[in-house]
């Protein structure tokens, strides 16, 4: 029997998934668990599959996905030339390195509160806090990319006299990529959990508030069918970054050896 | 390499915090939106001496440390667990793949409903949080074994529990410590954020939290600084006992250059 599962492991896999419903299903039915804190499966579900009629949920679902994607981008546009910079130049290296160190071990979270204070709590407040929090991961990775470029590479294009401009554009940042490709889905991770953890602190739209709203109110199913939406945004965000991966990288040797 | 050159990077940082202090004291930002650096310092001094801080940072750091050596325990444990048993592996790997990209906060509501307020809620969500991603790397280093190293203990008839200790467990030893490294900064982190929704039970978060709702600004960024200086400090300390444990690793690593 065990042969016969291992031979087949999606087969494991389904059956634990169905064992899993299943008792989330009965245990809150049974009485097991107390329902008022663990609705069971078909009630979550249904207030799952409920809220897309919902006229309303959809502008936070939106807000949510740009102050995420917003804060991402911005910090991917600062933080890769810088990066691309301070591996390239050693001066440019030790300049910003120091300011860059102090504010790594920042939880840009805990700095909500004094956004809020700087820009109130609409959609720049958000966007600021992601774009703080993914910049320096983002940064780091374009750095360790260059550090890591072929050095032949680079004296090459020197030996056909290119400008420092071209070298940057045709050597250096095609060469760094798969190191900042790493950084950016490493990144659009922190930025997905940050943005929603500024919405749970302080926002008046958007899913992180929908789900605490839902926590204040005791509305129990809708608290559980939010959190699912949430890793449901999640996994998007996820394979829609893979998908892009695959066509940034699908040119790439070094990358696409990996994944022999 | 000139002194200026060596000193920039202390240049540009002067230069940043001076220009911050400007942008305070000409009061082209209000006192409510951004405090000048010497008004934190002055602010962190000031609550420092009188008790209050040092209780805060003190509730902070004992979640992060107790809540981090559940997610080790737990985190660690299951890893291998999973890493080891295909059988394990093969029934979780579903549920486990879709809740890789989850963003673990999701999970506070829940957590601040079913266990109400307080350290247990708080233990709970951090252990889970950083030992999520213990669990993940510590998984991926027992299945990325070299299986050559599984085989030549097969060859020696060697007991599987022995094989474990001394071929499993130091093969996997970097990728769980890289794990319990990205895990040390998730609990940290982590811990601020719980403290800062749930404004219950003191600790920096808190703080940082009620100052602000206050508008006592400089004490607010006190508190982010501490948080920082805190966060740095115990990784650094983290840092040095993986350093002791994994000198055999590093020492190789470097051979290998």
């Amino acid at each position: 029997m065990k042969t016969f599962a291992l031979n087949r492991p999606w087969l494991l896999g389904i059956a634990t998934g169905i064992l899993f419903l299943t008792g989330w299903q009965l245990t809150p039915t049974m009485g097991l668990i107390d329902a008022q804190l663990v609705p069971p499966a078909t009630t979550v579900l249904n207030r799952f599959l409920q809220q897309w009629l919902d006229p309303t949920f959809y502008p936070d679902l939106l807000i949510t996905v740009l102050r995420v994607a917003g804060g991402f981008l911005l910090a991917a546009a600062v933080a890769i030339p810088l990066g691309l910079a301070m591996g390239y130049w050693q001066s440019v290296h030790r300049m910003f390195g120091l300011t860059i160190e102090t504010i790594r071990p920042v939880p840009a979270s805990a700095l909500v509160p004094i956004a809020a204070a700087m820009f109130g709590i609409g959609n720049l407040m958000h966007i600021s806090v992601v774009f703080l929090a993914t910049v320096v991961p983002i940064l780091l990775a374009s750095l360790d990319g260059v550090r890591n470029v072929d050095p032949i590479l680079i004296s090459t294009a020197r030996t056909f006299k290119r400008t420092t401009p071209d070298i940057f554009r045709t050597v250096l940042l095609p060469a760094a990529l798969p190191h900042i490709v790493t950084g950016l889905r490493i990144s659009i991770a922190i930025a997905l959990v940050v943005g929603i953890s500024s919405e749970m602190i302080m926002s008046a739209e958007g899913l992180g508030r929908r789900v605490v709203y839902a926590q204040r109110m005791l509305r129990v199913p809708e608290l559980y069918a939010g959190v699912i939406t949430l890793a449901l945004l999640g996994y998007g965000f996820n394979r829609t970054f893979l998908l892009l991966e695959n066509r940034i990288l699908g040119w790439h040797r070094q990358a696409m050896a990996k994944n022999w | 390499m000139s002194r200026l050159q060596r000193g920039s990077g202390i240049l540009v940082l002067a230069a940043v915090i001076a220009l911050w202090q400007l942008l305070a004291m000409l009061g082209v930002v209000t006192e409510n939106q951004l405090a000048s650096p010497t008004r934190i310092v002055a602010a962190t001094v000031e609550e420092l001496q009188e008790g209050t801080l040092a209780r805060e940072i003190m509730a902070t750091a004992r979640r992060i440390i107790i809540g981090f050596s559940f997610a080790v325990v737990f985190g660690v444990l299951s890893g291998f667990a999973l890493g080891r048993s295909k059988l394990l592996h093969a029934a979780f790997a579903p549920i486990i793949e879709f809740l890789r990209p989850m963003p673990v906060v999701a999970i506070l509501p829940i957590a601040i409903f079913v266990l109400g307020l307080g350290d247990r809620m708080t233990y709970s969500v951090v252990a889970f949080a950083s030992g999520w991603i213990i669990l993940l790397h510590a998984m991926d280093g027992i299945r990325s074994i070299d299986p050559v190293l599984i085989d030549t203990g097969r060859t020696f008839h060697i007991r599987p529990l022995r094989q474990f200790l001394t071929i499993a467990l130091p093969a996997s030893a970097p990728h769980t410590f890289t794990g319990m490294r990205v895990g040390f900064g998730i609990a940290v982190i982590v811990t601020v954020v719980v403290e800062l929704i749930s404004g219950f039970g003191g600790g920096l978060g808190d703080y940082i939290g009620v100052s602000q709702g206050a508008l006592r600004v400089p004490e607010a960024y006190s508190g982010i600084v501490l948080v920082a200086i805190l966060g740095y400090g115990l990784a650094q300390l983290f840092a040095l006992l993986e350093r002791r444990l994994m000198a055999w690793h590093h020492g190789f690593k470097q051979q290998a250059r």
